[in-house]
């Protein structure tokens, strides 16, 4: 059973996008039903004073658009970003991930002994790459050419590179966390003559004493100085979300990687080396996860300490998902879930007076979505067709 | 999506321990790789001594094999959890969260509902209120499992994604239960240590141990698990559910066709993993900590699937299988108090007869070149009478046929 190569080709061509108007319309109601969750559990928990709803919706705008508040939200998401990217490929390459868990803590320790003995950070951000691509690697060989369980080797990885991290953690540094090592420290874009002044043109603050505008900009939120002053590493990962996409849905080499995840017997028809482009996917992610692991460790602290992933490679499992097997979708979803978490951190330490949630109802946010939106609830979700099956010629 | 992994797959009960054999073998092999690029890198790691506290020192002292079977109670339980809903076709990785909020249910009902609710005081008694606490940890972990089988069979999203969803948001929101000292009303507040807990659950749910002079950790929650495990057995192999169960694993689409109410179940095999995973919660609250402490189940949930995976999903061969584990967890912590090496050694081990279990190509090519060479093929078939599978076909190719 041959399917018509055309007609995948437009099936591909149909599921890639997201329209713009449609996601800032579910912001939207992301937002207001963020409100109401906060208020419901407010007043059910009974911990704080009961708010005025509509004085409510002022507050949670005026905390979420609050400069600080946004600059946590970039850092945060990040790492998810790129590992979320990362998931995307081998998705829609067909094949199941959930070892990005171990990609990300596995790079980020290999990150930070690459600093910790060479002293150089570049080296140990290529380093954490090459780490998060070897396990790629490693789960590809395992679900590609000896056509494993997807999920369960997955689980397997996550516990491999959880056991190898702490072992080797704790027979190098002995305690739970490594010694300090050299780290990424922040650029400010504006220092950097040419580009600066025109980035300086964009951010909204300075036009805060301006009569007129400057009152209605207030109200804005100020995105452009919160993504200044990051790491090095953050704007490399956002450079590649663009890139990634281009790749995935503009490219013909993108085109056969989401054809092999529909149907590969019809790529293979085609004449497409099936396993060779699933090869390069999973690892592909592989290293995306390890650039993610990367930005945690040395990108965002200088040190290692065990469990500091803390469930994000499944937090980016979930904003692929969230993001509908999309890569720009994806980046999307984790900049919503950094919000999240950003502004959970923010009002649970007393963002607004009199008003107590206790952040673990943040922190589960992005989780419930994701089960909503697999669920069909919020939007429909598809997954790729032969996800999760091992590919092989004879078959159908 | 039909499982069908390795052990489970191999066709003859010889090729399917000779499978598991070589798997072991491989696993072990890749832990002792893993010591000598620790001694590569500058550590000095003496093997002998890690092979020494890791295999032999559990079997030397009683106190010793005591904490084995303690360590194989909730091993059992999580196995079954996995195992059953394995027999249904599906993955359920979220054994942790569903023990994480059974323990959680069970600590807070015996600790703070029933010895604070005048209502409730006539349950106060062991008579009631063991299997209470029991059944509340069950009910909660039913619940947390129940979703994703409903979320399943409704509208068809993936299992193992929801369930890690589950885990995760289990791990939030126990831990406002018991950990959030301002907000939850449920956290033991007399300490003031960050280490979250509910306060001590109340005398009468409390499980007694067997013989206190014996061991301080072993307790008649054995007598619970084993009983779960031969009720699972007799479900799964003798009855006309398990029958269903196992053909909707097996083949969904012949099934839904031939008749069965696959959604059913798909649902109730998760129900009833939840349950067994949120049993094993609430023992190890009413057995040992008599309270729950928060993340006191570690990884039990987790080390499910290596108990369910090795044992091929039999309930029988869990209970084996569970004895393994435990007696490598108690290993593996012998090692962590004794040496510099982690507690987690024992992770790799775990990771590696997974991989291997779960890619049957790898051991079983090994074990069919093996038998290659050990004897010919002529003969190899008068001996076990099963002419039918010569042609080099091993269990993982045969699985791959099976799954469309």
């Amino acid at each position: 059973m041959v399917a018509d190569f055309a007609q995948i080709k437009k099936l591909g061509k149909q599921i890639y996008g997201i329209s713009l108007v449609k996601t800032i319309l579910s912001f939207l109601i992301a937002f207001e039903i963020l409100v109401v969750y906060l208020w419901i559990l407010s007043a059910t928990l009974g911990l704080g004073k009961v708010y005025n709803l509509y004085a409510l919706n002022i507050f949670v705008f005026r905390e979420s658009i609050d400069t600080t508040m946004l600059r946590s939200t970039v850092s945060l998401s990040v790492p998810i970003l790129i590992t979320a990217v990362g998931a995307t490929f081998n998705e829609r390459a067909g094949v199941i991930n959930i070892g990005l868990e171990g990609i990300l803590i596995w790079s980020a320790w290999f990150s930070v002994f690459i600093s910790y003995t060479t002293g150089n950070i570049w080296l140990a951000t290529l380093g954490g790459i090459f780490a998060g691509a070897l396990l790629g690697f490693f789960h590809a060989l395992l679900t590609i050419t000896f056509k494993a369980e997807q999920v369960v080797t997955g689980v397997a990885v996550n516990l491999l590179a959880l056991g190898v991290t702490e072992v080797l953690n704790r027979a190098i540094w002995e305690p739970a966390r490594s010694a300090q090592v050299e780290s990424f420290s922040p650029v400010d874009i504006t220092k950097i003559p040419f580009i600066g002044d025109f980035y300086s043109l964009l951010i909204l603050s300075n036009y805060y004493d301006v009569p007129g505008i400057g009152g209605v900009f207030r109200w804005l939120p100020d995105i452009f100085n919160a993504l200044n002053r990051h790491n090095p590493l953050v704007y490399i990962a956002i450079f590649l979300v663009p890139i990634c996409h281009f790749f995935l849905f503009k490219t013909k080499y993108g085109l056969r990687i989401r054809v092999i995840g529909e149907h590969p017997q019809a790529a293979a028809t085609a004449g497409v080396n099936v396993r060779l482009y699933q090869y390069i996917s999973v690892t592909l992610s592989g290293a995306l996860g390890g650039l993610g692991g990367t930005i945690l460790s040395i990108g965002v602290s200088n040190k290692f300490i065990s469990g500091m992933t803390g469930g994000k490679g499944f937090l980016a499992l979930a904003a692929m998902i969230f993001g509908k097997w999309t890569v720009i979708g994806g980046a999307l979803a984790s900049v919503l879930f950094g919000f999240f978490f950003a502004f959970g951190i923010d009002l649970s330490a007393g963002g607004i007076k009199g008003f107590v949630v206790p952040i673990e109802f943040y922190q589960m946010i992005p989780f419930i979505v994701t089960i909503l939106a697999l669920a069909g609830v919020i939007g429909k979700a598809r997954a790729p067709k032969s996800i999760g099956i091992p590919y092989s010629e004879d078959e159908e | 999506m039909s499982l069908n992994i390795g052990a489970l797959a191999a066709d003859s009960r010889r090729r399917r321990i000779l499978v598991l054999a070589v798997s072991f073998g491989l696993s072990f092999l890749a832990m002792i790789i893993l010591i000598l690029v620790l001694n590569i890198l500058g550590t000095s790691v003496d093997i002998f001594l890690v092979m020494d506290k890791t295999f032999f020192e559990p079997l030397r002292k009683p106190k010793m094999v005591a904490l084995i079977f303690f360590w194989t109670a909730p091993l059992i339980l999580t196995g079954l959890s996995v195992a059953i809903a394995f027999k249904a076709g599906l993955f359920n990785i979220g054994s942790q969260g569903q023990m994480m909020v059974g323990g959680a249910a069970a600590g807070i009902f015996a600790s703070n509902i029933v010895p604070k609710t005048q209502a409730l005081q006539f349950m106060n008694r062991p008579l009631i209120m063991i299997p209470a606490t029991m059944l509340v940890g069950v009910l909660a972990g039913i619940i947390w499992g129940g979703i994703p089988g409903v979320l399943k069979a409704k509208t068809g999203a993936h299992e193992v994604i929801v369930t890690i969803m589950m885990n995760q948001i289990a791990l939030s929101f126990v831990r406002y239960l018991v950990v959030s000292q301002t907000y939850s009303p449920f956290v033991d507040k007399s300490t003031g240590d960050a280490y979250g807990q509910t306060s001590a659950i109340s005398k009468s749910a409390e499980i007694p141990l067997i013989n206190s002079s014996f061991s301080t950790f072993l307790d008649w929650s054995i007598v619970p698990t084993i009983l779960s495990a031969i009720i699972i057995w007799y479900l799964v192999e003798k009855t006309r559910y398990g029958y269903r169960l196992r053909a909707v694993g097996e083949n969904i689409s012949a099934s839904k066709s031939s008749g069965i109410n696959t959604n059913f179940a798909i649902i109730s095999s998760m129900m009833i993993s939840g349950g067994l995973a949120g049993l094993a919660g609430a023992l190890q609250v009413q057995g040992n900590y008599h309270k729950y402490i928060f993340n006191s189940e570690g990884t039990l949930g987790f080390d499910g699937i290596a108990v369910a995976l090795v044992a091929g999903n039999s309930a029988l061969w869990i209970v084996i299988s569970a004895l393994l584990f435990g007696y490598l967890k108690q290993g593996s912590l012998n090692l962590e108090s004794s040496t510099d090496i982690s507690k987690f050694l024992i992770f790799t081990l775990q990771s590696a007869l997974i991989i291997f279990i779960a890619a049957p190509l790898i051991s079983s090519k090994l074990v069919s070149l093996t038998e290659k060479i050990s004897r010919p093929r002529n003969v190899e078939s008068e001996v076990n009478g099963m002419s039918q599978d010569n042609g080099g076909g091993t269990g993982g190719e045969d699985t791959e046929g099976g799954e469309i």
